[in-house]
């Protein structure tokens, strides 16, 4: 690896050893080293440098699986852009920018909103994908941004499609971030930690605590335990089952997560939650899922106001939560 | 035939947005009176599980087809 690719790798500076916490040193033979010495490749796709900061003990069977849905063929993420990933990342992030935005996608540029994040500042996205969210972020407050997915096929992607150098791509673990303590100014996650297992939730949430900076904030979209009156659960009752449960990603309603256990689960990392918004009632998820979004802003507005009295009560398909750590 | 396939297709398409508008409607004129009986309910969801319950009749009554294999 030549030393023009390291240099590029312009998150060096607060990448870790995640067994060790260690800084790490790139070699000549593309590998990152701690100096206890511990091991990671590093890869370059087209031009743009990742490291493989896996730790090699920590594989288990929901984290080997959420791989598989990640990487297989039939991933709606790996036909999405297909082509011309580049493109597609540009499209997405204009798109955005100007406004035109699905529905949940205005939760998340309010979410952006209260990060208060500027230029200096740097942002982490777990379970980054493509790193679609990490790139608009970053277009929207020109902050940096490092990304870190489990899978590699997603990283490999996040490189090619990257719009800018001020975003990063890793793969990793997130419950072994290999990132310095307090080095970022925001964390998001959007559609991942209901994936992880409880157990596993608890560790990243631990995690997220320890590499946000005193201050910090975080936002997170989760898939939610409390979605009684929503149109899938409402189709699922009834259709005994047959329609309305959303298993194509690897989604186990053993892994959703409650809005309380949420908080009492931040509350013992060391963050403070500052609001959770229950989105995705009845109606709002009938248009994101049956209309696909085709339908006009003001529409939307009148449906989200007709899902009140559920969201309002925390019944929702998922809800945004906004943390942030006790300076 | 073709034709006559065309225009049941969208006679049926015409004939689900007017019940979608319909159900909407009611939907809309009902909200306050659900939202304020769940404010002031001992068991707010009690009155989420009612309306619940006739959300279920109006998906039935749209799409009957989407159900039928159930039913059967």
């Amino acid at each position: 690896m030549s030393d023009a690719a390291i240099e590029r790798l312009e998150s060096r500076e607060v990448l870790r050893c995640p067994v060790t916490r260690e800084p790490l040193r790139f070699d000549a033979e593309a590998q990152a080293l701690c100096s206890p010495g511990h091991r990671y490749p590093v890869h370059v796709e087209q031009g743009v440098p990742f490291a493989d900061l896996r730790v090699a003990s920590s594989a288990d069977g929901n984290r080997e699986h959420q791989r598989a849905v990640y990487e297989s063929e039939d991933s709606r993420y790996l036909r999405e852009g297909e082509g011309d990933e580049a493109a597609f990342m540009r499209a997405f992030i204009a798109e955005r920018t100007r406004g035109r935005a699905r529905a949940k996608d205005r939760l998340f540029a309010r979410a952006f909103e209260g990060l208060r994040l500027s230029t200096a500042s740097r942002a982490l996205e777990i379970g980054c994908n493509d790193g679609r969210y990490l790139n608009w972020l970053s277009a929207e407050v020109g902050c940096r941004g490092v990304g870190v997915d489990l899978s590699r096929s997603a990283i490999e992607r996040a490189a090619r499609a990257r719009p800018a150098d001020r975003t990063e791509f890793h793969v990793a673990d997130a419950d072994a971030l290999p990132l310095s303590s307090g080095s970022m100014d925001a964390i998001i996650s959007f559609d991942v930690f209901e994936h992880l297992g409880h157990r596993t939730f608890v560790q990243v949430m631990h995690e997220c605590a320890r590499v946000l900076r005193a201050g910090g904030r975080m936002a997170v979209y989760v898939v939610s335990q409390r979605d009684r009156f929503t149109l899938h659960e409402t189709l699922r009752a009834m259709t005994d089952g047959r329609v309305g449960v959303d298993s194509s990603e690897g989604h186990a309603f053993e892994n959703f997560i409650a809005p309380d256990f949420f908080r009492s689960v931040a509350r013992e990392a060391g963050l403070e939650v500052d609001g959770v918004e229950a989105y995705h009632g009845f109606w709002t998820l009938f248009v994101e899922e049956e209309l696909k979004g085709r339908v006009p802003g003001a529409l939307v507005r009148m449906l989200e106001w007709l899902d009140r009295p559920l969201t309002d009560r925390e019944y929702g398909n998922g809800f945004l939560a906004c943390c942030s750590k006790r300076g | 035939m073709l034709l006559e396939a065309r225009m049941r297709r969208r006679a049926a398409l015409a004939l689900t947005y007017l019940k979608f508008s319909l159900v909407l409607s009611v939907e809309v004129a009902t909200a306050p009176v659900i939202a304020g009986l769940a404010r002031r309910a001992e068991s707010p969801e009690a009155i989420l599980a009612l309306q619940n319950r006739a959300r279920r009749l109006a998906l039935r009554w749209l799409c009957p087809a989407y159900f039928e294999r159930q039913d059967r």
